[in-house]
């Protein structure tokens, strides 16, 4: 127990890079259609892991501190599934705009067809590194706001005081001689 | 030390703190209500209703099956999410108005979680799912202890920011 603030950098890290993996696996980043669950779930982790080392390194984690360690770990979430989302939609063909219209189509998802054309147009002209641009801006944008949410979350679960080192009650040992 | 120094009063915590959480509280009503804006927007003709619903879009998969429908059309987010919202919502508004935060035991958290969790795998699986008022009764808690544990953090971090000293926990 050193007392001194840990490094966010390390428990940040660890969530958003596995919830970033796991939010650019096609089937799995499923778990975001609900409230973006994913990445609320990864700065609640993150929280988590920071108040375990500020626990083991007796000092306070607070809310607000909560937020920061939640806000870091969802811009790592964004960074992560952005860039592997764009790869895996690169190599797999799943970038093309047209795909992706269709997609929410069959889904059933009652979106404007002159919203849909508008973006369309917007798309075909831009090509589909732009796509690829935009969805990791997307995911940052995300990341950083429901990362912050999450972290908050966890750091109203998770707040602690410093510890107090507990005074030793042992008596003294007998004077010799 | 001189009095001319300190003549500024020091500003109410409580009222901070309100005024905090209301503003959150107002935003979280807005974009609640958006979910219901959007289809009333599309019933009545305008393209805002289109880009409304959009931007729910990356929070939810708005199949139209699934998402309630208030008698124009199905809203903007699914009946889960509508309860996840309106539980929120609710809840930062109640913490508002007793400006006093609750902090409820986690376990409360992983007991509500669970019907959800299952019912979502339950959908992803491809198994029989629950009807959509039943899931958003089933999301309303969840959201609602989520909403009550936002209010205690913005609570905390106000109280400490007045009075940097103050390491006394507001629900304790």
């Amino acid at each position: 127990m050193n007392n001194q603030a840990p490094s966010m950098l390390k428990p940040a890290l660890i969530s958003g890079a596995a919830f970033g993996v796991a939010g650019a696996i096609p089937v799995i980043n499923w778990i975001n259609c609900a409230c973006c669950a994913l990445i609320i779930g990864c700065g609640f982790l993150a929280a988590y892991l920071y108040s375990k080392d500020c626990r083991a390194a007796g000092t306070s984690f607070q809310p607000g501190t909560g937020a920061t360690v939640g806000l870091v770990s969802g811009l790592v979430y964004g960074a992560v599934s952005g860039v592997l989302g764009g790869i895996i939609s690169s190599v797999f063909g799943l970038g093309d705009w047209e795909e992706v219209i269709n997609q929410i189509q069959a889904s059933g998802a009652e979106i404007d067809p002159e919203v849909l054309d508008q973006i369309s147009g917007f798309m075909e002209s831009s090509g589909s590194l732009m796509v690829v641009l935009i969805g990791i801006f997307f995911a940052l944008l995300f990341g950083a706001i429901f990362g912050t949410v999450g972290g908050l979350i966890g750091g109203s679960v998770f707040k602690h005081e410093p510890q107090v080192a507990a005074y030793d009650q042992t008596p003294p040992p007998p004077p010799v001689g | 030390m001189d009095a001319t120094m300190t003549n500024t009063p020091p500003s109410d915590p409580g009222k901070q703190t309100r005024l905090v959480l209301g503003m959150v509280s107002g935003f979280a009503l807005l974009w609640t209500g958006g979910t219901v804006l959007a289809p009333w927007l599309a019933v009545h003709d305008s393209v805002l209703g289109g880009w409304l619903r959009l931007l729910y879009r990356p929070g939810c998969h708005q199949i139209g099956d699934r998402c309630l429908d208030l008698g124009f059309g199905p809203m903007a987010v699914c009946a889960r999410c509508t309860g996840l919202y309106l539980g929120g919502t609710l809840a930062l508004l109640w913490t508002t108005i007793r400006n006093r935060p609750s902090r409820p035991r986690p376990l409360w958290l992983a007991i509500f979680a669970i019907p959800t969790i299952l019912d979502f795998a339950a959908g992803q699986l491809g198994l029989p799912s629950l009807g959509n008022w039943t899931r958003l009764a089933v999301a309303l808690p969840l959201g609602l202890l989520a909403g009550l544990y936002l209010g205690d953090a913005l609570m905390t971090i106000v109280t400490r920011n007045q009075n940097p000293q103050n390491d006394k926990d507001p629900v304790a």
